[in-house]
């Protein structure tokens, strides 16, 4: 099963939606948020989580629309996939330069096929897994003793891949900075000792 | 005390023969109220007490009605009371000396009033000169449940005697075991019927004081007087009378702007009285201003007869455009809707006396007098008094645009003087010319303040002529908004769609897999759900594209009842009670289609709301008040918490989506009212719990 979470934010979708269960085949961990408000809590809160976002644009009077979501996520953070998941068809020009400035990955149709959604979710999840952190993740999940491991940085601080992580999901100045060290520096390691991939 | 003068007086007879007289009779529980009041009236009463006890719930609730006429004897009781269909008042035309009032309850009905009301009663009675009081005790619900094989059941009717020694009489009637629960809008419709029943022309004498009381109603919390008011405050008067020796009747004339009175010759009905009162808008206005609630009196033509309203006979559908609009008068409005004077701008007397009209005779379902040739000819009596009063407002107002005309032309002149006069005064002060400043400044600000007003009259009567142009246009106001509902109805019919397609693909995926057995059971009713809803969309928007055609007069009543008899087998199913009380020939400039939507939108939420109770009520009734139709929807349900009461109109927002509730009823029933100015509101409960809905039609769009 895949950890990667699945978060939802659709007022209109029931629990029992088939696209709910079929991402359930797949990933282990998906929530559902009714209330565009709790949505947005709960990413601000996780940010140090995998995740990808499928978003509504309509919400009913009262609760904060799907552009305003995306836009407050991505002042926290331009590394959560989030798919456009709307049934309104016609965007004025303001709604797609929104999209495209706020790093939307996907828009799909309220039309489509849980298929073509799962498609798209997929391509999002590959596309997570190409980051830094999610790499740093994955390898840990092999390691033994996951707390012990750490490396030291130029400013003296010592960070465990946990911390590592944190720095660069919340996309912090250290964290930005260890991830280019980090590509930098395989590369180096790959090119200089000519060891093999 | 009850001594041994008690006794037994047994009815004997078909019980289905007494609900057919009874029930079918007596059409309405206002006009049960009516008919026991004119008992008393008969009965030579002054005064008059309606009483209303905790009826807003039937089981406990109870109706007296009590006089203080003559009373019954036990002779009287077992005649009168005991016997149905008695022509005792046939008999005698004319109540005891010293009033000798006409008897208006003719035909011996206002006892089958009290089975409309309630089944079980209690008439309590005296005589001025009798010691004793007497009670008779009358109880159908022993009946009601008996399934006796026997068609003749024996009716027992227990009466009582008491000795009281006092000086009055009366009669005091006590219902209980009500059939209705009685809400303040019900007495309200009481009071308005009431108000009716004595003319307010007629100084009668002795007076024939009505007063009304509730104790569950801040408004009728003491007895509250019925009163007429309105006459005050007509635009027009006319009135017409005969002249019994010279055998000449009366009648106006439209003649050069003016009204003038004619005699002719006695026509078949037999002389007549006719007091006519016209309201025009502004006078409407005034008289709204000062009697909210009474605006209702302004409801066209009543015969009354001997001083007593015989038609439209007073059932509390009656009201406004004429009860049953029998003149026809608002039959008239297809044609010329705006040249044609209606029963709302109308307050008619036409007095005839028993004796004189002869011909004019009461149909026996009381409903309206049986048609012959004086009847057809008293119709047409009224309804050319009526052209020639559209005649004279007519000219009126065509002589009125004319003097405007004429004044704004004047005006133009004056302006046109001032210009030059000013010319003038700027010249000599130029050549130093030795004038008298301020007489010349004076001229002018005279000529100034005459063009002005001639200027404000011209555009006043301007406006008014735009007003009636921008009120046809306003007729299609509810379209122009029609895309932003296009864009709503696209967004829930693609959700829609999404669910859908979902849950098919599901099912085609998986349908041989025992795992989902349980989803795809569910996703097929789902999808069920959800085909509903779309088809309630579509049906939505295809009321738009027959939009235009559907504005029209339409009858209110018979739209009411053609919408709720579409939903007898919903109702039926949910043993849902309904209770639609609408006022006859309420006609209505309205889409017939969206007035049926709107309803059935109320009725869909009401039956979600109640279908999982015990016990399910809904309720409409509708009226006019002033300009508006008000219609009051309410059920039992959960009701409407405080917090929603602005929330529900809003587009999605929905309680029942579980049921298929697409949340755009309520907006939907909101935009459309608020395109003709009119509103929807969320009113404290009607019926104690539950929710309860105030819409309003305006009549006139302005």
């Amino acid at each position: 099963m895949d950890k990667t979470k699945i978060i939802i934010i659709d007022d209109n979708l029931k629990k029992d939606d088939p696209l709910m269960i079929e991402l359930g085949m797949k990933f282990q961990d998906i929530k559902l948020f009714e209330h565009s408000q709790d949505g947005i809590n709960f990413i601000i809160n996780n940010l140090t989580e995998r995740m990808i976002v499928i978003l509504d644009i309509n919400f009913s009077p009262g609760e904060i629309n799907g552009h305003e979501v995306l836009n407050l996520v991505r002042k926290q953070t331009k590394l959560i996939p989030i798919i456009i998941w709307s049934a309104k068809d016609s965007f004025g020009v303001q709604d797609v330069t929104d999209f495209v400035n706020n790093h939307a990955m996907f828009y799909v149709s309220q039309t489509s096929s849980s298929d073509e959604i799962l498609t798209r979710v997929d391509a999002a999840n590959k596309i997570l897994k190409l980051d830094v952190a999610t790499a740093i993740e994955e390898w840990l999940e092999l390691q033994d003793n996951k707390n012990q491991t750490m490396i030291a940085h130029g400013n003296g601080q010592e960070y465990s891949a946990n911390d590592l992580i944190n720095e660069i999901r919340k996309q912090t100045d250290v964290g930005q900075e260890i991830q280019e060290n980090m590509l930098m520096l395989t590369i180096d390691l790959l090119f200089r000792k000519k060891e093999q991939i | 005390m009850l001594c041994n003068m008690d006794q037994n007086l047994n009815w004997k007879f078909d019980i289905s023969t007494f609900r057919l007289l009874g029930r079918e009779l007596i059409t309405d529980r206002i006009t049960a109220l009516v008919e026991l009041v004119k008992n008393s009236y008969d009965a030579n009463a002054k005064n008059v007490y309606i009483e209303f006890i905790d009826s807003s719930d039937p089981t406990i609730g109870k109706i007296i009605i009590k006089d203080d006429g003559f009373g019954m004897s036990s002779d009287d009781i077992k005649s009168k009371w005991m016997t149905i269909g008695t022509d005792s008042k046939r008999k005698t035309k004319y109540t005891p000396e010293p009033f000798k009032r006409r008897v208006v309850g003719e035909k011996g009905v206002g006892r089958f009033a009290l089975d409309k009301l309630g089944s079980d009663c209690k008439i309590y009675t005296k005589k001025q000169e009798s010691t004793n009081l007497k009670l008779l005790i009358i109880d159908w619900s022993t009946y009601e449940n008996n399934n006796v094989t026997d068609d003749f059941n024996l009716v027992n009717n227990k009466l009582k005697t008491k000795r009281f020694i006092s000086d009055c009489s009366g009669v005091k009637l006590q219902i209980k075991s009500l059939h209705d629960f009685w809400t303040e809008n019900d007495i309200n419709r009481v009071y308005k019927e009431m108000s009716k029943i004595v003319s307010p022309f007629n100084s009668l004498y002795p007076p024939f004081n009505i007063y009304i009381r509730s104790n569950e109603s801040k408004t009728y919390s003491t007895f509250k007087l019925v009163t007429n008011e309105v006459i005050k405050y007509a635009t027009e008067t006319i009135e017409i009378t005969f002249n019994e020796q010279e055998q000449t009747q009366e009648l106006i004339k439209s003649s050069d702007g003016k009204l003038i009175v004619q005699s002719e010759s006695l026509k078949l009905f037999g002389p007549i009285k006719f007091r006519l009162y016209y309201f025009d808008q502004y006078a409407k206005g005034n008289f709204t201003k000062n009697y909210k609630g009474a605006e209702l009196q302004i409801d066209g033509i009543r015969i009354y007869r001997d001083g007593i309203l015989t038609t439209p006979f007073a059932e509390d559908q009656s009201h406004p455009t004429q009860t049953r609009d029998i003149l026809g008068i608002d039959k008239r409005r297809w044609s010329g809707f705006f040249d044609k004077v209606s029963s709302r701008d109308l307050i008619g007397v036409v007095e005839i006396t028993k004796e004189l009209s002869p011909h004019i005779v009461d149909s026996t379902n009381r409903q309206d007098f049986i048609d012959n040739q004086a009847y057809r000819d008293l119709k047409e009596f009224i309804i050319e008094q009526l052209i020639e009063l559209e005649k004279h407002l007519k000219t009126t107002k065509k002589s009125q645009y004319e003097k405007y005309n004429k004044n704004l032309e004047e005006a133009r002149d004056k302006i046109g003087g001032f210009t030059e006069e000013l010319k003038e005064l700027k010249k000599d002060i130029s050549e130093n010319k030795k004038i008298d400043v301020n007489k010349k400044i004076k001229d002018l600000e005279g000529s100034a303040r005459q063009a002005g007003i001639a200027l404000k009259q011209g555009l006043k009567k301007d406006k008014e002529k735009d007003k009636e142009f921008s009120r046809k246009e306003s007729m299609y106001m509810s379209l122009m908004s029609l895309q932003t509902y296009a864009m709503e109805i696209t967004h829930i019919i693609k959700t829609s769609l999404g669910h859908i397609k979902r849950r098919a693909e599901f099912n085609n995926k998986y349908y041989d897999s025992s795992q989902y057995k349980e989803n795809i059971t569910k996703y097929n009713e789902e999808i069920i759900i959800e085909i509903d809803k779309l088809t309630s969309a579509i049906e939505f928007m295809s009321t738009y594209t027959r939009s235009e055609k559907n504005w029209e007069n339409f009858d209110v009543k018979k739209s009411i009842h053609s919408v709720f008899s579409s939903y007898h087998p919903i109702f039926d199913k949910h043993a849902i009670q309904t209770i639609v009380e609408v006022e006859s020939n309420i006609t209505l400039f309205y889409n017939s289609v969206l007035f049926d939507d709107i309803l059935k939108n109320l009725i869909n939420n009401a039956v979600k709301s109640i279908e999982h109770l015990e016990s399910k009520i809904i309720k409409v009734s509708a009226f006019t008040q002033g300009t508006d139709l008000v219609l009051v929807f309410s059920d039992n349900g959960n009701g409407i918490p405080n917090k929603d009461w602005e929330r529900i109109y809003e587009i999605y927002f929905t309680t029942t989506s579980e049921d298929g509730g697409n949340g755009m009823g309520l907006y939907m029933v909101k935009t459309n009212l608020e395109a003709i100015n009119g509103s929807i509101k969320v009113t404290n409960s009607e019926l104690g719990n539950g929710a309860t809905f105030e819409l309003k039609f305006p009549f006139k769009r302005d």
